[in-house]
């Protein structure tokens, strides 16, 4: 009897003559509707984006080229390290929590106990909600004085922290709100990732004696490892591009304690109208996220190798 | 060892504080909403208060009709219009692309087809694919590579493109993304050439041999 569980091969007579196969030349037009906008809309304005990292543009005038002058200049800046050591920070804090509290909230869903639904939708409702509206209500909710969460800690004895308004605590008030905006699509994706999971593996190690945490761990952790993968590498990629939630419930502040690199980036081109300078910070960004999804996918394709 | 269950539920009583946890967890997820919604109802002197209060002390609807002293219904349709359009475009678009690449012989498919299926994200062998189309001779017949799973996850939506070389593994939902069930070309050959000859019934056998093709290959037929 054949298995149910792998993939099946059926070998299917082919009657198709050996010679060579006409080119259709339609094609080029099906994939002109595609191809054409796209590379309007999304390679050019890269190309040029590299081009003017190496000019000096206010948007009046011509772009004047400059070299390597921009790359210097912002390697010595250090308002942009600055930038990017805080964007490393926000993708510490926002990745692992994303990632565990997704994962957490599937596991508790998949139980399928009373109300799982509404639990579902609970935790998938800040996901639907704009990254500025999320700013907003963030703002009120860890407000020093009047905020939500201040509130509760007080009730459980906790210090009034100021979420908002300190150099030591900013940072870490963006990366709460952006975890409570990004949880929802991690959660969604390991909620799928948990019903592939096959059942009689859960059987079979509970016949032999496992339990629940050990077949977490030996059962359900290794067949989520595709989707935790994806999920890591998505948030990575997110998290290194935050603006919204620092825009709207920082702008950077205070002394540039939540400034991350693409409000940097902003700053520099439409503030400062800078547009050759930013475009050289968004290189190195350009350059960062290229070099850690790299780093990250090699290390967990040795993993999932072994 | 029969675990005792509260009546009426799928729920273990040693399920209990979890489950407690859990939903409590899901209420504190959800509390900004509410307040967020709350806060609408509420005028603005008693937003920033002392003490807590989730439901508003007396309902207004003035938020509500201040929005509208703004253009937010010309926002919205702009919203509503950009969305429609994008989705329609991206989807018509991307189907044709998608089609030409998976289904037509060309030079810029061959391309596409080579570095899919070189990364094992397309069907094993592509007869729009020059090179693989002759390697595919010399390897015999064309094998259909048929899953069970593999339908759940199209289910589930999880299979994305090919376009993001650095997804990581997985990012079609599942450890192997070999496993990919394509229309085999055969059958697409025999839909089209009964439209050539005016067989109508031609599409619905090609229909019925498809769905038939799942089950063939897990040993049902």
């Amino acid at each position: 009897m054949a298995s149910l569980a792998g993939p099946v091969a059926i070998r299917i007579a082919s009657d198709a003559p050996a010679t060579r196969p006409r080119i259709d030349r339609s094609g080029y037009l099906f994939v002109a509707f595609f191809t054409v906008p796209f590379l309007l809309f999304n390679i050019a304005p890269i190309f040029f984006g590299i081009y003017l990292a190496f000019t000096e543009w206010g948007i009046v005038g011509d772009p004047v080229w400059v070299g390597l002058a921009n790359f210097k200049e912002a390697l010595a800046d250090d308002w942009v390290a600055n930038a990017f050591v805080n964007t490393l920070r926000y993708a510490a804090i926002i990745v692992p929590g994303v990632t565990c509290l997704g994962l957490l909230f599937a596991v508790f869903v998949h139980q399928r106990w009373p109300l799982a639904t509404v639990a579902r939708t609970l935790f998938f409702t800040p996901n639907v909600v704009s990254a500025t509206v999320i700013g907003m209500v963030w703002v009120w909710l860890l407000d020093t004085q009047f905020g939500l969460v201040n509130r509760y800690l007080a009730a459980l004895g906790g210090p009034e922290i100021p979420w908002l308004t300190s150099t030591q605590w900013a940072l870490v008030g963006v990366s709460l709100a952006s975890i409570w905006w990004d949880v929802g699509l991690a959660f969604v994706i390991f909620l799928a990732a948990l019903q592939e999971v096959p059942k009689d593996l859960h059987e079979a190690a509970a016949i032999d004696g496992a339990g629940r945490l050990r077949q977490f761990w030996h059962v359900t952790l290794p067949h989520l490892r595709p989707a935790i993968s994806m999920v890591v590498t998505l948030q990575l990629i997110a998290s290194l591009r935050i603006f919204s939630q620092v825009y709207v419930m920082t702008n950077g502040g205070p002394s540039g304690a939540s400034e991350s690199v693409i409000h940097y980036v902003y700053q520099a081109a439409i503030v400062q109208y800078r547009l050759g300078y930013a475009s050289a910070v968004s290189m190195l960004l350009f350059a960062l996220i290229l070099g850690l999804t790299i780093l990250q996918r090699l290390v967990l394709r040795e993993r999932l190798r072994g | 060892m029969v675990e005792r269950r509260i009546p009426g539920t799928n729920l273990a009583w040693r399920d209990l504080p979890f489950w407690l946890g859990g939903m409590a967890l899901a209420l504190a997820w959800g509390a900004p909403f509410v307040w967020m919604v709350s806060t609408s109802f509420k005028p603005s002197n008693q937003v920033m208060t002392k003490d807590i209060e989730w439901l508003p002390r007396e309902i207004t609807f003035a938020n509500y009709a201040k929005v509208f002293e703004y253009p937010v219904l010309t926002w919205a349709m702009n919203s509503v219009i950009q969305a429609t359009v994008t989705t329609a475009l991206c989807v018509l678009f991307g189907a044709m692309a998608g089609y030409a690449i998976a289904r037509l012989r060309f030079p810029v498919a061959t391309c596409c087809s080579c570095c899919s299926c070189r990364r094992s994200w397309s069907r094993p062998r592509s007869r729009s694919c020059r090179c693989c189309w002759r390697s595919s001779r010399s390897a015999g017949p064309r094998a259909y590579r048929a899953d069970p799973a593999d339908d759940r996850q199209r289910v589930l939506g999880l299979h994305l493109p090919p376009v993001l070389p650095l997804l990581p593994e997985g990012a079609g939902g599942s450890g192997d993304r070999r496993r990919r069930r394509p229309v085999p070309d055969l059958l697409q050959d025999r839909a089209a050439a009964g439209a050539r000859t005016g067989d109508r019934g031609g599409g619905d056998r090609v229909h019925a041999e498809l769905e038939q093709l799942p089950l063939a290959a897990a040993g049902h037929l």
